[in-house]
């Protein structure tokens, strides 16, 4: 399992973080690590170091954009890309979809997994190329 | 006057008959200065001249030495003649005297219908000024009329608009609120059905089934919140020099799919060279995609959807009285404009239905189908646009949506 590649979800929502890491690690390609608790998330991440980082935007107590600073500070140098995953954002517009937002990819929440998983494997594979 | 001259007349018949001696009869001439005297002097100065000839007739018989049988005789001729003058004399009168009377009465006749023709003629000549002045009044009165019209539907589609707003306002803090709640139980539906999906129950075919009946309401759920995020979300505009035809290409590319799973064929008449609009690209496509999709749910067992662009004077269009009056000062009726119409072969919209479509939660399918908030948006982002939509029901069957943009 050399090749799995390790991702973060960060969701107050203990429910929907679990599901997600059941579906991802279903594809045996991703190595799967929930934390549900933000004030946590900095820690969590240190300690996992992962590759990738699916980031609820809107979070009790603080705000997605701030733990993504905090999260990227803590990791550095390595620079993971971070995908936001929101229930503010609207669907029906075809674009809407896949926004990005100050270099960050925003999905909109429910997300499907065929959509997920793309938006997964592009990101790491521009981290990559990176 | 008159007696003057009956009596010099007398006088001058009187030596005549002297002078033709009493053999030759000349009292007829008598009858001279009467009528005379009568004619213009009146009963009076006849009476003295009858009297004066009848004495004259006697004088000059006496004078010219006739012989009479007994004395009295010539008194008694004298007599005579003078009833005679007297007679012809008062005849005469009454004649002159109903000649008088029905000359003072055509005099007052003529005086009469002289007022009158005189006041036929101002009536007339008041009857004309006052009928200019109503004229005048009525050209007034037409004009306040249409003033008072006009501001009447510009009231009208203020208050609408204001409606509409309150509504939008009321949808948009709900949306908020909502959404998050909604979305995030949305997201953990989707994503168990996700799992199951890749589960041994997914491949029997009552599993299968299930599960493909649980995404589409996740899917359902969330456009009802997507699109009520549509209303509340902020309305700036990306705009950009567009070319609508490409736009419709792209939008009808992405429902292409949908639409032949249901029967439904896309026509498209697009003119060439149309000028090239400000448009926000993403919600241009998004009011096609909308409109299709309304289209496909009025036609459940398949149809056809034509749609044409073209440019036109905006006063040509079909409905543009009643685009005027949904948006009073939006077009000029020589305003060039960017014209689209979408056809469908559908059920059309029932007519009471049809004021209010592009009402929130308006909707004619049945509970459950939609949200009753697509053509809502629809209008809304057409609105941002300056532009305008309308809907109505084709003669021959089936809906017209037409959109209008600004060439």
């Amino acid at each position: 399992m050399a090749t799995q590649r390790r991702i973060l979800i960060v969701d107050d929502e203990a429910d929907l973080a679990w599901m997600l890491k059941l579906n991802l690690e279903k594809t045996k390609a991703y190595d799967v690590q929930i934390e549900t608790d933000p004030a946590q998330a900095v820690e969590t991440a240190r300690k996992f170091v992962p590759d990738l980082i699916l980031l609820d935007f809107v979070l009790p107590k603080t705000s997605g954009g701030e733990l993504a600073v905090q999260i990227k500070m803590a990791l550095a140098p390595k620079n993971p890309p971070i995908i936001f995953l929101t229930a503010a954002l609207p669907q029906s517009n075809p674009d809407s979809k896949m926004r990005t937002m100050v270099g960050y990819r925003f999905l909109a929440k429910p997300v499907g997994l065929e959509h997920l998983l793309a938006c997964i494997a592009a990101e790491l594979q521009h981290s990559h190329q990176g | 006057m008159a007696l003057g001259l009956g009596l010099v007349l007398a006088a001058v018949v009187g030596i005549g008959d002297l002078v033709t001696g009493t053999e030759i009869h000349f009292a007829i001439f008598y009858l001279v200065p009467v009528t005379l005297a009568t004619w213009l002097g009146g009963m009076f100065a006849g009476v003295i001249l009858s009297l004066v000839c009848a004495a004259t007739v006697s004088l000059v018989d006496l004078a010219g030495g006739v012989q009479y049988s007994h004395p009295l005789i010539p008194i008694w001729n004298g007599l005579m003649m003078a009833g005679f003058f007297l007679i012809v004399a008062l005849l005469l009168d009454a004649l002159r005297n109903d000649r008088a009377r029905l000359e003072q009465a055509v005099r007052q006749r003529t005086a009469a219908l002289t007022e009158e023709i005189g006041e036929r003629k101002r009536a007339e000549e008041q009857l004309r000024a006052a009928n200019e002045a109503l004229t005048a009044h009525k050209d007034e009165l037409l004009q306040a009329m249409t003033a008072l019209e006009k501001s009447h539907l510009q009231l009208q589609a203020a208050q609408f608009q204001l409606i509409q707003a309150e509504k939008m306002e009321a949808i948009g803090r709900l949306a908020a609120g909502v959404a998050h709640e909604v979305k995030n139980p949305l997201a953990i539906i989707r994503a168990g059905v996700d799992y199951l999906e890749g589960e041994p129950i997914a491949k029997e075919n009552t599993g299968h089934g299930v599960i493909a009946r649980m995404r589409e309401a996740t899917g359902r759920a969330d456009s009802v919140i997507s699109e009520m995020l549509d209303l509340s979300t902020p309305r700036a505009l990306e705009l950009a020099n567009e070319n609508l035809n490409d736009l419709i290409k792209q939008a009808v590319r992405l429902v292409k799919h949908e639409l032949t799973k249901k029967s439904i064929t896309v026509t498209t008449h697009l003119q060439p060279d149309l000028p090239r609009l400000w448009l926000d690209s993403a919600k241009i496509k998004q009011v096609f995609i909308n409109l299709f999709m309304n289209a496909v749910q009025a036609m459940p067992n398949g149809g056809s959807v034509v749609l044409r662009t073209g440019v036109s004077e905006f006063r040509k269009i079909g409905p543009a009285e009643h685009i005027q009056s949904q948006y009073p000062q939006r077009f000029a009726a020589e305003q060039i404009v960017v014209v689209v119409e979408i056809d469908d072969s559908g059920v059309g919209v029932p007519e009471d239905l049809l004021p209010h479509v592009f009402d929130p939660f308006v909707t004619t399918k049945g509970t459950g189908m939609g949200s009753g908030l697509g053509l809502t948006v629809t209008k809304q982002i057409v609105d941002l646009h300056g532009g305008a939509i309308d809907l109505r029901n084709r003669p021959e069957g089936g809906a017209r949506v037409t959109l209008l943009f600004k060439g």
